[in-house]
């Protein structure tokens, strides 16, 4: 439903067909869910169903494109008789254990598929930083922590053409923050995770 | 055109206003309940125990403040029900009958108060030309500081070892709970409390003698 109110929202009377690879710019906007992995999955184990990402493609050659990835995701979970172990006591309590996570990555995109055709495949890597902050609230206490993590994102996806410009994307990408920071629990970390996105694209 | 240059703006407007914050329905959730032990101490050994009559209020203040009696029964009660669940056997009077730990509970309260402002002010009107030396039909009524409070207690448990001297004014003190949350009605609050402790008690099978992993 949301995706065919997007899609009305972006089409016009025209029925060109968006042009992969003839076009200069190709600009995307995904709604992104992620499902947490290492670091992340083991402190806070939810499926993610809120973010998103703004991304941008320009292509050097006909089937090369570079461009960035600007993108935000919420990994969150509350639960009741959470414990915390320490070397010497326990703490139990309603816990909220929150991830933001801020991707800003250069990317660069291989293209399948033919110009001027609806169906084209791509696979790509991100390279760049993530903003990732990382947050607990326990009781009637709360702390955060953030740090900036330098990244790769290899994705793989489909990009399919409809008309006036306008197309649809759906991809696959694994976000991995190399460990770095001092996190709440006096490590290092890096909330890795794998993000699905389902985008609509417009070329120009 | 210039729907698609601002759609997705208000997409990431629309998103973002979807932060997660944490959902609180109950005060009751605010409720933790922590216990540190001693590590070179042991439990295997403990047979008795001794409670006190009483439970404090600390600090002490000026009006001589006082955990109501209700309050203090439930507490030391639920104490002497899980003391009892261990195996372990009461010693009623203390000065006559040493025990191999004492028991001792005490609760706090604090209040917290927060500022927040209210930073828009608005315009009204009177609705009939005011009395006066040509004062304006409009008033306005600026922003405004507000404040708001809320209090916390804590029910903390001390458990003394009896074979150890004190030394230098310090008790050896081998194990320590304490259940925190934000306050409320009487009932609900002791309910957390009874609650916790028996929470306490639950994360600290090394007191039972049983080694901990």
């Amino acid at each position: 439903m949301a995706l065919s109110i997007l899609g009305a929202a972006m089409s016009s009377a025209s029925g060109a067909t968006a042009q992969i690879g003839v076009t200069p710019y190709v600009g995307t906007f995904n709604y992104t869910m992620a499902a947490p992995s290492g670091d992340s999955r083991d402190f806070s184990n939810n499926y993610s169903w809120l973010g998103f990402s703004l991304e941008g493609d320009w292509f050097l050659k006909q089937h090369l494109s570079t461009g960035f990835i600007l993108g935000w995701q919420e990994i969150y979970k509350e639960q009741n008789g959470d414990s915390f172990q320490f070397d010497n006591g326990t703490a139990t309590g309603r816990s909220y254990r929150h991830l933001m996570a801020v991707p800003l990555l250069a990317r660069a995109r291989y293209w399948g598929g033919t110009p001027g055709k609806a169906f084209h495949p791509f696979a790509g890597i991100g390279v760049g930083t993530y903003w990732m902050k990382q947050t607990v609230d326990f009781g009637i206490y709360t702390a955060d922590v953030d740090h900036w993590h330098f990244g790769l994102a290899p994705e793989v996806g489909v990009l399919m053409a409809s008309h006036s410009g306008v197309a649809w994307t759906l991809n696959a990408r694994y976000n991995y923050p190399f460990a770095s920071g001092d996190y709440l629990n006096g490590n290092k970390a890096s909330w890795s995770y794998w993000g699905i996105g389902i985008g609509v694209a417009y070329t120009h | 055109m210039i729907a698609r240059s601002i759609l997705g703006p208000c997409l990431v407007i629309g998103l973002t206003a979807c932060y997660p914050g944490r959902s609180v329905d109950n005060n009751t959730e605010f409720a933790s309940v922590t216990t540190l032990k001693d590590k070179e101490a042991t439990f295997s050994n403990v047979k008795t125990y001794a409670l006190p009559d009483t439970v404090l209020y600390v600090p002490k203040t000026e009006d001589l403040k006082e955990v109501p009696a209700a309050t203090q029964a439930a507490i030391l009660q639920t104490l002497r029900n899980n003391l009892n669940a261990l195996g372990w056997t009461e010693v009623l009077n203390a000065r006559t009958t040493p025990a191999n730990v004492y028991v001792v509970a005490a609760v706090t309260t604090e209040t917290n108060v927060y500022w927040g402002y209210v930073w828009w002010g608005y315009w009204g009107w009177y609705p009939y030309w005011p009395v006066g030396w040509g004062a304006s039909s409009n008033w306005y009524y600026p922003g405004y500081w507000y404040p708001y409070t809320y209090s916390t207690g804590t029910v903390m448990v001390g458990m003394v070892d009896g074979s150890a001297p004190a030394a230098e004014e310090r008790v050896p003190l081998i194990w320590t709970a304490a259940v925190n949350g934000v306050l409320a009605d009487a009932s609900t609050n002791l309910a957390i409390a009874t609650a916790g402790i028996d929470q306490a008690f639950e994360q600290s099978p090394y007191l039972g003698g049983t080694a901990v992993k």
